[in-house]
């Protein structure tokens, strides 16, 4: 590294996602300090934190052309992992999306966002400047289609649909011709409810049908809003106080050291705390975005994009369910959650940004 | 080369503009979730505060025991013992069929029997626990706690249940106790802080002395945790007021023995003290076993119950009225002495049979009985006698009387509900039947036949009367302390309004009844007792035929009304048997058995020992504490 690419560091995304790491241990021990089972969770995040800065530092390292000369082997090598694992994944919550490394729990399709921010950011790079037509077209989707449809047969709808604006916005910005947007919007409207029909499984129906009426099922799949919104809400605009919010101590919430971790920050530290928190995930997007517009080329302003908005989307999908918006799909807060292959992904990607940033007036 | 920079910058320049759309969406949409947050938190903060601290504050009843009943003596009639139920916490359930299965194989049940209970507990509010079986023996409720982490919304209740310690006895007195209904609870008759579940007392002694054996249950504040468990006591709110014990003026002793010697037959037995209204021994025969409704679900016994033709569940002593027969004709012949149509020494001819109103009216001894005055007349029961007296007294001046001795009115012994039997008048012909008196209908209601009709308890009252010299008295079944009693007992007023007299007359016929009349059955050997029989036709196909001979449906009621001693009255009673055939032979033994056991009591006295019931059962079962709900076990 240069001199001159560490003085155009951006620190204050840097140091957003540092505070937001720390939240993270602060809230998780909150969450499991009263259960001895989960004791070592804070102590098993902040490794993987650890873990995922020396990752990200890798990241930052490497000129970022040339990391995307690696992108048809990282490609190749995410695509066979995620087949290895439709026959030897290691079921975890009724997902086969967990290789088992040694004494760990691996969750593959976590870095395959990575590749595929790489894959479809290379990718439009390498075409010209004109806008995408059938044909390029044709490929982006044939080339994020495969690893997307190997996570739905996991199946993991969640992560799979984050993966879909990455392609979307991607296409979005590099411009396509309005007779191919109107043909694909017109697919996807058929496919829909062909999806629904024989794809999705009674318990997800299930979620999305309580998700429009809430009341539906008291007891089953609305019993997680419910206790969420009752969480969130109860938090008011200063909290319940650090430690001491009942929802969670009392075990109201449902899987609060991961999914519903930002329904505790509401909790115990109310609009004050939550409302800082959304505002810190939308700077972190923000900065995502604007290293994309200031990138010195293509290819970087494509994986800052790609980035920000896999990081951007992730983020509303899980902090929506919270608040009642978004249906309970069962994805982490990136950077929040507890979970080592989202921690060290997600940094992973922030060392991405980071990279285009620090590199853009260097030629 | 200038063209290739020239379309690179405008790619730069579109792409930077759409990148700056894709971040103004994402400022909308995480301005719409701040906007989100601050309605959630700061608009409903107040809201979602109480439905949180909802979440874990419960009240949790600290249950009030039911007050214990005793005889007159102090010994148990009714106290509570300590019940296993199984209760199950709604909100937490996840299989219900799994859960159902499980518990149908453990306490070998019907699922369906459980699937029915859940269903019926619906409208309850959720957070309520609702009871799936109760009274599991201690083995199952052991299994089930011990199953604590695989059957979390399962939990065992230790529970206060009602326990009638000598069955069926008195049971009708007593009455039972059950699960109060939707009817009661808006009735507005009981305690208003009941609710589905709760256990009221439904008729007897039970119901009519709720509000006292009820008590009020307390209340205390607890922190739970997403289970239901509890994991924190804040504090007890309200401490439960205990029922209050009642001591009743049965002896039981005396009840025993009535219970015995109505075994077997269809009827009632009432033995009141004649100067207070005490009842010392009241039976109803069949009885039911109350243990049976001591329980929330107890359909199989009640369909059994009511669908026997013998009637268990009704109270033959106040609830039943029947024609009084023979034993009406003290009614008649007091009357007669007291309007002076006749004198003790008035005597008139039977041959047999007497022609009235053009209507020739039979004596059931065929030959007739000659001339006979009034002592005669009730010791042999005849007919023709009272058929010419009551000619001579007419149906108003007879129907007076009666109500004078308490017949036709409720007598106002506390229990609930009675029935008021029926005297006819002309006028309550007139009223429900639209029809005349005829002059003939007061010659049959002269030897108590005709649209004439009385409750054993009622005559039970006219005895104690006729025994005290005229008073009338209020049984009853809790005893009022000894001062109230004895102020009852010294109470001289001649209410109904007979001479001595006249009462001399009568309880000299009555001594004549039982020494060489109808009633010799019920003679002791040095007691004086004093009694009218009575056989009350109850078919025409009846009259003058032996009851043996006859079936059971269509055979005459028998009655045995009296008191003793003679001079000295210490006891008055009404025994009737229902198809029990002539009076003489059914009804009066079994007053003698009674009689028998109260003028020669056993040696040894009943242990009296007047502790309070709840003290009584938490000494006997140690585990009964204020903290023992389902919530907490």
């Amino acid at each position: 590294m240069r001199p001159a690419e560490l003085g155009s560091f951006d620190w204050p995304l840097f140091l957003a996602v540092l505070v937001t790491c720390g939240l993270s241990l602060l809230t998780i021990f909150s969450a499991t300090f009263q259960n001895p089972a989960l004791s070592g969770l804070v102590a098993r995040q902040a490794f993987w934190i650890g873990v995922g800065l020396v990752a990200l530092l890798m990241m930052l390292s490497i000129d970022y052309h040339t990391l995307a000369g690696f992108t048809p082997v990282l490609y190749s090598a995410a695509v066979l992992a995620l087949v290895y694992l439709l026959f030897f994944g290691r079921a975890i919550a009724g997902t086969r999306g967990w290789l088992e490394l040694g004494s760990m729990n691996v969750q593959p399709s976590e870095f395959v966002k990575i590749v595929l921010i790489l894959t479809v950011g290379t990718y439009i790079a390498a075409t010209g400047g004109h806008k995408l037509g059938w044909g390029p077209l044709a490929t982006l989707m044939i080339l994020a289609g495969l690893p997307v449809a190997l996570i739905l047969t996991q199946p993991d709808v969640g992560t799979a649909a984050t993966l879909v604006p990455v392609l979307l916005v991607a296409v979005f910005v590099a411009g396509i011709q309005v007779r191919v947007l109107v043909i694909l919007a017109l697919i996807l409207a058929l496919a829909l409810p062909i999806a629904w029909v024989t794809y999705f499984k009674d318990y997800q129906k299930e979620r999305i049908l309580t998700f429009v009426d809430p009341e539906r099922d008291p007891q089953g799949a609305g019993y997680q809003v419910r206790q969420s919104k009752i969480a969130v809400g109860s938090g008011g605009l200063t909290g319940q106080g650090l430690f001491k919010g009942t929802q969670s101590k009392l075990q109201f919430l449902p899987a609060q050291q991961t999914d519903f971790i930002f329904a505790v920050v509401a909790e115990e530290l109310g609009f004050a705390g939550a409302g800082m928190l959304v505002g810190l995930y939308l700077f972190m997007t923000l900065r995502c975005l604007a290293a994309a517009r200031l990138a010195r080329d293509k290819l970087g302003r494509y994986l800052a994009l790609g980035f920000g908005t896999a990081f951007g989307c992730q983020s509303l999908v899980n902090l929506g369910m919270m608040v009642g918006l978004v249906p309970i799909v069962g994805i982490p807060l990136p950077l929040m959650s507890y979970g080592g292959s989202s921690m060290v992904a997600t940094l992973m990607g922030f060392g991405l940004v980071l990279n285009v940033n620090m590199r853009r007036f260097v030629n | 080369m200038a063209l290739r920079e020239h379309l690179d910058y405008a790619e730069k320049v579109r792409t930077q503009r759409r990148t700056r759309v894709v971040t103004v969406l994402f400022i909308a949409a995480f301005t719409a979730y701040l906007g989100t947050l601050w309605y959630l938190q700061v608009i409903r903060g107040e809201t979602y505060r109480t439905l949180a601290s909802e979440n874990v504050l419960r009240t949790v009843e600290v249950p009030a025991y039911r007050g214990n009943i005793r005889d007159r003596h102090d010994r148990i009639l009714v106290s509570n013992r300590l019940a296993f139920n199984v209760r199950m916490d709604r909100e937490a359930i996840r299989d219900r069929e799994a859960l159902t299965r499980f518990l149908a194989t453990l306490l070998e049940m019907e699922p369906d029997i459980l699937r029915q209970r859940i269903e019926t507990a619906r409208p309850r509010p959720l957070e309520r626990r609702i009871v799936l079986a109760e009274d599991v023996t201690l083995k199952q409720a052991v299994s089930i706690e011990a199953r604590q982490l695989e059957w979390p919304e399962l939990s065992i209740e230790v529970e206060a249940r009602r326990s009638y310690p000598h069955g069926r006895m008195s049971a009708h007195a007593l009455g039972y106790v059950g699960e109060i209904s939707e009817a009661e609870m808006r009735s507005g008759a009981f305690a208003d802080n009941l609710v589905g579940g709760d256990i009221v007392g439904k008729t007897g002694i039970e119901r009519s002395y709720e509000a006292g054996l009820q008590g009020s249950k307390g209340a205390r504040r607890v922190r739970v945790n997403s289970r239901g468990r509890v994991v924190e006591e804040i504090g007890l709110d309200r401490p439960p007021r205990h029922g209050t014990d009642l001591r009743l003026t049965i002896d039981l002793d005396l009840q025993r023995v009535l219970e015995e010697a109505m075994a077997g037959h269809v009827g009632a037995g009432i033995f009141l003290d004649p100067w207070t209204g005490e009842v010392l021994a009241m039976a109803s025969s069949p009885a039911f076993e109350p243990n049976l409704f001591a329980r929330r679900f107890p359909a199989e016994a009640w369909n059994k119950l009511i669908s026997d033709p013998l009637k268990p569940l009704q109270n033959r002593v106040s609830l039943s009225s029947y024609s009084p027969g023979s034993t009406f004709k003290i009614v008649v012949g007091a009357a007669a002495l007291a309007e002076k149509v006749i004198t003790p020494s008035t005597t008139i001819f039977c041959p047999g049979y007497a022609i009235i109103y053009k209507h020739r009216f039979h004596c059931w001894k065929a030959g007739g009985h000659g001339a006979v005055a009034l002592e005669d007349a009730i010791v042999h029961s005849c007919n023709v006698y009272f058929y010419q007296v009551g000619k001579m007294l007419g149906i108003e001046a007879i129907a007076s009387f009666a109500r004078r001795l308490g017949l036709g009115e409720p007598t106002g012994i506390d229990l609930l509900h009675e029935d008021a039997g029926l005297i006819p008048t002309p006028r309550w012909k007139e009223e429900t039947r639209g029809q005349p008196w005829y002059a003939g209908e007061t010659i049959s209601v002269a030897i108590g036949q005709g649209p004439l009709n009385v409750t054993p308890l009622q005559m039970a009252r006219m005895a104690a009367t006729l025994a005290n010299g005229g008073r009338q008295v209020t049984p009853h079944l809790v005893y009022r302390g000894e001062i109230a009693e004895a102020a009852d007992a010294s109470r001289r007023r001649d209410e109904a309004g007979f001479t001595a007299r006249t009462m001399a007359a009568l309880r000299r016929a009555m001594v004549g009844v039982v020494e060489r009349g109808t009633g010799k059955a019920a003679r002791l050997a040095d007691i004086r007792v004093a009694g009218k029989t009575g056989t009350a036709q109850y078919s025409s196909r009846s009259a003058g035929v032996d009851a043996d001979e006859l079936p059971y449906a269509i055979r005459d009621h028998g009655w045995f009304v009296g008191f003793a001693p003679a001079d000295s009255p210490r006891i008055a009673f009404a025994v009737f048997i229902e198809h029990g055939g002539h009076g003489g032979t059914t009804a009066a033994p079994v007053a003698r058995r009674v009689l028998e056991r109260f003028f020669s009591p056993p040696e040894e006295q009943p242990a009296t020992s007047p502790g309070r019931g709840l003290k009584d059962m938490q000494a006997a079962t140690p585990t009964v504490g204020e903290g023992s709900t389902g919530a907490s076990s």
